[in-house]
């Protein structure tokens, strides 16, 4: 049966933890290059969809028996404000793996507080349109969007960790640009 | 310059040219290595190497495999080694500091940062 109107309405402006946590790492990652991006009110049920110069990175993770993955897309001329020295494609394509990497190193951190403790893929990077259909077609990816000057920067999260697994704990984490020395 | 060699390993390209262009400015020299099988290569072939930076999530060989290598071997073992890695998680650093590494830096590192530790522990 349908859901009246206000209900999904409801459902959409409702976030969740893992929301929030990927919104803010996805802002961060961004915004510690000197990018500013503001996250688009999740829809449920959105699909993916990209432009010609956009590019994607994707690194695969895991978490007890569960095994999923992150999908990064970024207009090219977004990704540029990152970086003065993208100079050629090759350059863009690595820059964007590492950008995925560094995301999906965050959204781990801030799960381990959680106790929840993802095992990491090594990432990939590709033309958007060559890895946005990766994944079994029974999953429906949780996507977040994120508006900026030059364009909207999307994340694909298949098979992420259940919210009912979170058990928050409160422990101590370094954090990014941390220098520990023993 | 002796004693002011470095070795970067990590399988982005572009993180090893930064890295690798703010310590060249500093008058250190480096080398670059895109994974951990690359890396161990680059350490066996420069006996000289003053300090080394790896990356962890690398394709191959893994920055916390090699470390073991490196350190389970004699003539590779004194080399200090940094970690600098998106990973925050407490096990792997402690897994670091107990295969000898002298420290753990989390991406993204600041390159006056970074350089200032290097030449901190370079001396």
């Amino acid at each position: 049966m349908a859901e009246p109107r206000s209900a999904v309405g409801a459902k959409s402006a409702t976030r969740s933890s893992i929301d929030i946590l990927v919104q803010n790492a996805t802002v961060q990652v961004f915004q510690s290059y000197g990018v500013a991006t503001a996250p688009i009110a999740r829809v449920p049920n959105a699909a993916l969809s990209c432009g010609g110069s956009d590019l994607a990175g994707t690194i695969a993770f895991s978490f007890g028996g569960t095994q999923g993955h992150l999908l990064l897309l970024v207009p090219l001329p977004v990704l540029e404000l990152t970086r003065k020295d993208l100079t050629d494609a090759a350059r863009a394509m690595d820059w964007v793996r590492e950008l995925t990497n560094q995301l999906m190193g965050r959204i781990k951190g801030r799960l381990l507080r959680f106790h929840v403790d993802l095992q990491l893929g090594v990432p990939s990077a590709a033309k958007a349109q060559y890895l946005i259909g990766v994944g079994r077609p029974s999953s429906h990816p949780a996507i977040y969007q994120f508006r900026s000057m030059r364009g909207d920067v999307s994340v694909a999260l298949h098979d992420m960790v259940d919210e009912s697994r979170l058990v928050y704990s409160g422990i101590d984490l370094a954090s990014e640009g941390d220098i520990l020395l023993f | 310059m002796a004693g002011r060699k470095v070795l970067i390993v990590d399988d982005s390209r572009t993180v090893r040219r930064e890295v690798s262009e703010a310590l060249t400015s500093a008058g250190f020299t480096v080398i670059e290595a895109a994974d951990g099988e690359e890396g161990h290569v680059a350490f066996k072939a420069n006996r000289d190497l003053a300090l080394a930076v790896l990356d962890v999530n690398m394709p191959r060989l893994n920055g916390l495999d090699l470390l073991d290598r490196l350190k389970a071997d004699p003539s590779t073992a004194a080399v200090p080694v940094l970690v600098m890695t998106t990973e925050v998680d407490p096990a792997l650093i402690e897994r670091a500091k107990r295969a000898g590494a002298i420290g753990w830096l989390i991406k993204p590192v600041k390159l006056v940062h970074l350089v200032a530790a290097v030449s901190k522990l370079v001396k």
